[in-house]
């Protein structure tokens, strides 16, 4: 079936099998940020931006991404400069293995698109669906929250 | 017969017509995905899916004089955040701000919630405790109401036909009436319900009447028991008479499930959980 989507900014046309899973093609694109953890939308390894907003990779068939605007990690730099949240988990060691850090910052991309402000609490809310077994989350929630104090949160609008 | 390509996701509701009437034992619809995605455990090729998240319409939430009405795709991120459901229809939009994480809820439909038919589904207790009835939609265009009780029909099972659809839930207005939802799981959030628990009360002034409660996760169906102050018309809040209440719930429990296993846990955990639902339904704790 073709589909027609906008993937990390550009229009694109695909011949999808019916079947498969968005992250699965996402994946066979090259686009390997979309990490597959419990293939159940427990986890978020697979989170991207569906229209803006965050959605697992592991729950959507591929062909149900028609119409729609698709973004990965991968769409996040601009002229090879890295977003606003990469340069802040790097600054507050917010990686450790890094298999959750993609999904996790595309659940924030989602929450600054939404809310450039946030609070500690929105933050949990919004990452509450993201599993990491490293870090103990405080350094991502310091990494958004050192976003939050120097404005940039509004670069995510 | 197969379908028609076209008829893979219909764009308004002539269309989703079309392709109830092409329905056959190959064929199965699918909205947010997230119940029906994990359950095909690498089986993806077992059914033709049909993508009913671009039918016009029918994610729309609108109030009427004495109604709200939720379509089937609305997602449990704009049922949490709607105003109207803030309204008229507390209990569904705590419900719905506690369903999953915000992945989830951004794709999570209350249709699909409700077809899906798991005991555990948050949406069925707080639907069932406001009355709610389901506009089924049929091959021919025809489309009947049944209330939110009926569509279920065991664990996993609904009363629905191969060739129907959940169009929408009509919830009706009831002024003067609150309502709330709680629920407790293994862990704090993004949990599937070990118990849920709804109320709905009639305030006027002080005073309070037509205590209605619904508790979700004791059998395939929430069990909705109306007016438990027949005995205690009218009480104030404040001599709003807990244990009573209280025990009401824990022989709900022990009525419900006198053998599993999960008995001796659910008995005691209902306690807690009716004294957090009074608190929020008085004001004492904020859930909206």
């Amino acid at each position: 079936m073709e589909i027609k989507m906008v993937l990390n900014g550009r229009v694109e046309f695909f011949d999808v099998d019916l079947s498969i899973r968005l992250i699965d093609f996402l994946r066979s694109r090259g686009l390997t940020s979309v990490k597959e953890g419990c293939g159940e939308g427990e986890c978020g390894a697979c989170t991207v931006l569906l229209d803006g907003k965050a959605v697992t990779a592991c729950t959507l068939f591929a062909f149900q991404a028609h119409g729609h605007e698709i973004t990965t990690l991968e769409g996040l730099q601009k002229d090879g400069e890295l977003d606003v949240i990469q340069r802040a988990f790097i600054e507050n060691d917010a990686v450790q293995c890094g298999f959750c850090t993609p999904g996790m910052i595309m659940a924030v991309k989602a929450l600054l698109k939404e809310n450039p402000n946030p609070t500690a609490e929105d933050i949990y809310i919004a990452i509450e669906g993201n599993l990491c077994r490293c870090t103990g989350y405080l350094p991502i929630v310091k990494a958004v929250l050192q976003i939050v104090r120097e404005g940039a949160g509004k670069e995510c609008l | 017969m197969p379908l028609d390509i076209m008829n893979l996701m219909p764009k308004d509701k002539k269309e989703l017509i079309e392709c109830l009437s092409q329905m056959n034992e190959d064929t199965r619809f699918v909205a947010g995905g997230t119940d029906v995605l994990p359950s095909l455990e690498g089986g993806l090729k077992k059914f033709t899916y049909i993508d009913i998240t671009h039918v016009s319409d029918m994610d729309a939430i609108k109030v009427t004089e004495d109604k709200v009405i939720v379509g089937a795709t609305a997602t449990f991120s704009d049922i949490a955040r709607n105003q109207f459901i803030r309204t008229y229809a507390q209990a569904l939009s705590m419900a719905a701000s506690q369903i999953g994480s915000v992945q989830i809820r951004n794709r999570a439909t209350i249709g699909g919630n409700v077809a899906n038919a798991s005991p555990a589904a948050d949406s069925l207790p707080a639907l069932a405790l406001l009355n709610s009835e389901v506009e089924i939609l049929g091959p021919n265009g025809q489309s009947k109401m049944i209330s939110v009780l009926d569509v279920i029909e065991d664990v996993g099972v609904s009363a629905l036909r191969p060739y129907e659809v959940i169009w929408a839930f009509h919830i009706p207005i009831r002024p003067h009436v609150r309502s709330a939802f709680v629920k407790i799981g293994s862990r704090k959030r993004v949990t599937i319900s070990r118990l849920n628990l709804a109320i709905s009360a009639k305030f006027s002034g002080e005073g309070l009447s037509d205590v209605n409660v619904c508790l979700g996760t004791l059998g395939p169906r929430p069990l909705l028991i109306a007016n438990i102050d027949r005995d205690f018309k009218d009480i104030s809040t404040k001599d709003f008479p807990i244990d009573f209440f209280l025990n009401l719930l824990t022989n709900v429990v022990d009525l419900a499930i006198p053998n599993r296993p999960s008995r001796a846990y659910k008995r005691t955990a209902v306690r807690g959980l009716g004294i957090d639902v009074l608190d929020v339904l008085f004001g004492r704790r904020c859930m909206l």
